[in-house]
């Protein structure tokens, strides 16, 4: 069993080495993949984005998470097109708060051009399940298309 | 019998026809009355195009859909640069339960100016002349009202 973890991981490593590596760093909005600092990576083949922040006070403290995988399948010098799926949580602490929390899906199509240089945009449109465990509140729970995501970053 | 024979030709050879012409497609986020607010597809070329747009959504007890369809006549291009004249129908539908639906309907005609940036991205601004109504109640409206576009084409 272990043999095959290293021949899984051994094989991960070289498709994923020879690959042009792109790391982006900024901020993104969105809901099915959450709000916050933002860290995007892309190569040839596939990319990925996470989110986070924490904001609010000691009474309530919010804190929205997520993460996106993203699939390439138009690009040119300066802008890409992608594919992608997302999801996302809200989570709400504090001494006041009821520590309720929801969670979303998305997926849709996106898109990211340069604004210049290594500043970088991306502008995403999910269909987007917020609240899927129905776990916030009755009107919370919806789907809707799309819920526009934008992103700006710095590009490494 | 012979109508549909007919008709069947007829789309074919109009089909054939298109697929020698080389067209522009793109999608993209765009909000406008008679445009639509959602997802856009815009297939277009140097003589003529349509986009289609969608937005929507909803839970338990209401429903809204946006839709729109407009016709692209273009007029003057330079390197990164288009003027055409557009042509609108747009709806905005709202169900909601124990409450009447809610219609608005807009249909309107102006110039669009498209601008290129940053490669294949586009941004498009319009201003037609809109008649707006609504199904529940008699007023009516008949403005310039702006519209706008940011569209990634494939080329």
């Amino acid at each position: 069993m272990k043999s095959k973890i290293t021949i899984l991981l051994l094989l991960l490593i070289i498709t994923i080495l020879p690959a042009e590596s792109r790391h982006n760093l900024g901020i993104a909005f969105g809901v099915a993949s959450g709000s916050g600092f933002s860290y995007r990576h892309f190569n040839e083949t596939f990319g990925f984005q996470t989110n986070f922040i924490g904001i609010g006070t000691k009474e309530y403290f919010y804190v929205p998470i997520g993460i996106k995988a993203m699939k390439p399948f138009h690009k040119t010098a300066s802008s890409k097109a992608y594919y992608f799926a997302a999801t996302s949580a809200f989570l709400e602490f504090g001494s006041e708060s009821e520590n309720e929390y929801f969670i979303s899906l998305g997926a849709g199509i996106g898109m990211e051009f340069t604004i210049i240089k290594n500043l970088h945009f991306s502008l995403d449109l999910p269909v987007t399940f917020m609240d899927i465990f129905n776990s916030y509140s009755e009107d919370t729970r919806s789907i809707t298309f799309p819920i526009p995501e934008i992103g700006l970053y710095y590009n490494f | 019998m012979k109508n549909l024979f007919a008709l069947t030709v007829i789309t074919l050879i109009t089909f054939t026809l298109l697929a020698e012409i080389e067209f522009e497609k793109g999608f993209g986020l765009s909000i406008g009355m008679t445009s639509g607010m959602g997802v856009s597809y815009r297939y277009v070329n140097e003589m003529y195009g349509f986009q289609a747009t969608y937005g929507g959504g909803g839970n338990k007890s209401q429903t809204f859909h946006s839709l729109g369809l407009e016709l692209i006549k273009p007029l003057h291009s330079i390197r990164k640069t288009r003027f055409n004249i557009v042509s609108g129908f747009g709806t905005l539908i709202h169900l909601e339960e124990n409450e009447p639906d809610r219609i608005m309907y807009a249909i309107g005609v102006g110039p669009e100016v498209e601008i290129t940036f940053s490669g294949n991205m586009r941004f498009l601004v319009s201003s037609p002349l809109t008649f707006k109504l609504n199904s529940d109640d008699d007023n009516k409206l008949l403005t310039f009202m702006p519209g706008f576009s940011i569209l990634y084409f494939f080329k």
